[in-house]
């Protein structure tokens, strides 16, 4: 009996340790791990699979809770309400903005102490400049920095096989770029018999005045809202329509419009809609994202190889009135990672991360998948393919921090055989590198936040009187006076407001100590 | 004088067999209204159904075209294969409706008898607090928290006790309940029965088509709902069939463009999936509602009627 009671005891044990077996030691609860959903890759069907092998090889247990992106602020006000634990919260559904939690006591800092004995090889990995974006005005880092891929995806691009049925040239000025959308206007550049169905230009994302139009008139990047501004002549910041060529902009897309370059249900267009009237062969230009316009097309493509549709990317104007010879894009390195103020051991999360960052094994882990099943590797290493229906099976998901440098990491290769959307979205992208340049927006780095300040309880009136004026505008319903107007009054109920606060924090953060 | 009984009736009988111009006029206009209504109301269910399976290039080229040439599952394939969270997501739904319907239907009708009898003292207080919280509620955080320290955060009971009750079907009940004659009640009693045995051998016979309509309302109810697994529940498998539904059109909608030419593809467009959602989301309680029709018709005025 006592030998009997002796060996259950020692299996319990046995068992006991077993259990804990992937929880390294120490470590007594997952650490967890909040983002966003994107390109559906949390239903990848072999999520589960990748998440263990991470597990065991790190000796880390962690669970991802993945929140909708149309639903992230109801669901990250909620958990941070309710004091819900969690370690980590990734910032790109807010684009990358801390400030507003850290304002609110949900976020807690990155310590030197952090960032030194559970981050070493990402602190190692990071350059300088990356860690703007992520600090406040007394140098504390609130986030860890993602690298983005391609930072010049605001570029606008063109049909190039309906330029050459046109006879003209890739457009390097505005006027060039009219003289096309009325080319495409009055011919059946698409073949169809129909000479009325093509548009010009269409707008993806709703870009008609925060797309090419913005950098071309306010030397900007900007989105056209409450949080769009300029850095005026003297100093202070201010809401981008109190902008000298405002109106020089909002007439030239109403221009565009009433004469049925841009189609005429812009207004209430999805983005669906637009890559319906790309399916459809009927669009000669688009805004947005360089590639948006191959999603249409690529259907085009599909149903008929030879049916030559063909892209390219829109040289930068020589002409722009701001005299910014650039179109938009993204900046390089944008906060991503931010610290819960309710995680009480964030080690255990900051150690996976630095984990996937250790080794290149790793990182293509959590970042592709496994080797030989769902990517393969070059010869040489320094490229990768993905076999068919490998990004169905796992893609992404785990990548905790997002880091593309293909320096130092094996990139995707694009070729013939990658597809025809993929490639042509390769080749606009080398198209891009060699010559075109696209600046971010020009405050992206400022933590500017409204909590506390007399701007915190502005309502969104003067949004609305901007935004009904620019649509009144579009159908040749407003005229300058009454923009100024609408401008003026904005400005009274909110801009100057909010440009005292955006002026102190701008200087704050800017000016030499 | 002409006008004897069998005359009337014969007069009133002529009329009944025999039409008027103006009668066959109403009929006709009469029939047209309808049969515009019926295509007014079936189109837009033919439409989405046409939609789920059009190919993109078709509906881009005819975007009111409800008869696809060829047929594209490329949607459905998408919702069902994605990582088999569908399955776990239908489970959790009709295991949510089905007990939720059970547990919501149970304490109504418990809840609603009581309230419903004259001699019960505390019924005026009981059914005030009720309608309080059919106006007020402690909003989106209380609730939260409260969930939370009840310890139904990530529970599957969080679809259940939270909306245990709901305060307009109780009252509905009530109402009708109210309508029993008490003889019914007067006379059970006399003979012996208790207030259980005479809820159970009396006033759930009698109420059948109100049961039948708020076991409707209830079941549809636990159907639809996906705010309450986006706000509880952050384990995937619990997910409601809505949230996930919900969330493979955000994830068709907002492709990753930034990584470029990986994440973006294998996803088929988002009006596609949409459609395809719509469908998966709507035939089982198609299929589940004729059985329940004419009950439900019975049964709509319910509880709204007094005498």
């Amino acid at each position: 009996m006592k030998k009997l009671v002796a060996l259950i005891l020692a299996l319990a044990m046995v068992f006991c340790l077993t259990a804990t077996a992937f929880a390294a030691e120490g470590q007594t609860e997952p650490a967890r791990f909040v983002i966003r959903s994107n390109s559906n890759k949390e239903n990848k069907t072999e999520n589960d699979k990748i998440k263990a092998m991470i597990e065991e090889k790190s000796g880390i247990d962690f669970e991802v809770i993945v929140v909708a992106e149309n639903t992230w602020n109801e669901k990250i006000n909620v958990m941070i309400a309710g004091s819900e634990k969690f370690d980590t919260l990734n910032l790109t559904a807010n684009a990358g903005v801390w400030s507003t939690y850290a304002s609110n006591g949900a976020l807690q800092p990155y310590t030197e102490e952090m960032l030194n004995n559970y981050l070493p090889h990402v602190k190692a990995m990071i350059p300088d400049e990356a860690w703007i974006p992520c600090k406040d005005a007394n140098g504390n880092i609130w986030a860890l920095p993602r690298h983005e891929s391609f930072t010049a995806g605001r570029v606008p691009s063109i049909r190039t096989d309906w330029l050459k049925k046109l006879d003209m040239e890739m457009p390097t000025s505005l006027e060039q770029l009219e003289a096309y959308f009325e080319a495409v206007k009055t011919n059946d550049v698409n073949g169809n018999g129909d000479p009325n169905d093509e548009y010009g230009y269409i707008p993806y994302f709703q870009s008609l005045f925060a797309g090419p139009l913005h950098l071309y008139y306010l030397g900007t990047q900007g989105e056209c809202n409450l949080s769009d501004k300029f850095l005026d002549e003297d100093g202070t910041v201010k809401p981008w329509y109190m902008h000298k060529n405002a109106w020089a902009l909002i007439s030239k897309a109403a221009e565009w419009y009433q004469k049925g370059y841009i189609n005429q249900d812009y207004l209430t267009m999805t983005n669906e809609t637009a890559n319906d009237q790309g399916a459809a062969d009927r669009i000669g230009m688009c805004s947005g994202w360089y590639n948006m316009g191959l999603q249409g097309t690529e259907r085009i493509m599909n149903s008929n190889p030879d049916a030559g549709v063909t892209w390219a990317a829109i040289p930068n104007f020589n002409d722009a009135v701001s005299g910014v010879a650039a179109w938009g894009g993204n900046p390089a390195y944008m906060a991503e990672v931010a610290l819960s103020a309710t995680s009480e051991d964030p080690q255990w999360a900051l150690k996976l991360i630095d984990w996937i960052y250790s080794d290149e094994a790793n990182y293509m882990l959590a970042t592709y998948g496994i080797e030989g099943d769902h990517y393969i590797l070059s010869e040489d290493g320094k490229m990768f393919k993905q076999p068919e229906g490998a990004t169905d099976r796992y893609m992404l998901e785990y990548q905790l921090l997002e880091w593309y440098d293909y320096d130092k990491y094996p990139e995707p290769y694009f070729g013939e055989d990658s597809g025809w959307r993929a490639y042509t979205a390769y080749q606009m992208r080398n198209q891009i590198d060699e010559g075109i340049k696209a600046i971010p927006s020009w405050d992206y780095y400022i933590p500017y936040d409204l909590n506390g300040t007399e701007a915190e309880f502005l309502t969104d009136d003067a949004q609305t009187l901007i935004q009904e004026a620019m649509e009144k505008a579009l159908v040749g319903q407003l005229t300058e006076a009454e923009w100024n107007e609408t401008v003026n009054t904005a400005w009274e109920i909110d801009g100057q407001i909010r440009s005292a606060v955006w002026t102190e924090q701008y200087h704050a953060f800017t000016d030499p100590k | 004088m002409g006008c004897s009984e069998e005359g009337i009736m014969m007069k009133v009988k002529k009329n009944r067999t025999l039409n008027s111009p103006g009668e066959h006029i109403f009929l006709f206009l009469n029939d047209l209204i309808l049969i515009l209504l019926c295509i007014v109301m079936i189109y837009p269910v033919l439409f989405v159904l046409a939609r789920s399976v059009t190919p993109e290039l078709e509906r881009a080229l005819h975007p009111l075209r409800i008869f696809p040439s060829s047929f594209d599952f490329t949607g459905y394939v998408f919702i069902f294969s994605s990582g088999s969270n569908i399955v776990n997501s239908y489970r959790t739904t009709i295991l949510r409706t089905l007990i939720g319907t059970a547990v919501n239907m149970a304490l109504t009708l418990l809840l609603a008898y009581p309230l419903s009898k004259k001699y019960y003292r505390p019924r005026k207080v009981l059914t005030g607090l009720i309608v309080f919280t059919m106006w007020f509620s402690g909003g989106l955080i209380p609730s939260f928290l409260l969930n939370k320290s009840l310890g139904l955060l990530n529970s599957f009971w969080v679809y259940i006790f939270p909306c245990a009750v709901n305060p307009f079907n109780l009252m509905i009940m009530r109402n009708f309940f109210q309508q029993i004659p008490d003889s019914l009640d007067e006379s059970a009693k006399l003979d012996g029965a208790n207030d259980l045995r005479v809820f159970w051998s009396i006033y759930l016979p009698l109420s059948t088509a109100s049961i039948a309509t708020l076991t409707l309302f209830y079941a549809v109810f636990h159907w639809n709902m996906w705010f309450d697994s986006m706000l509880y529940m952050n384990r995937k498998e619990m997910w409601t069939m809505q949230y996930t539904l919900r969330q493979l059109i955000d994830s068709a909608t907002v492709t990753d463009i930034a990584t470029v030419g990986t994440a973006m593809d294998n996803i088929p467009p988002a009006e596609t999936v949409r459609m395809a959602t719509v469908v998966v989301a709507t035939v089982p309680i198609l299929c589940i509602y004729p059985f329940l029709q004419k009950y439900f018709v019975k049964g709509m005025l319910v509880g709204s009627v007094k005498g």
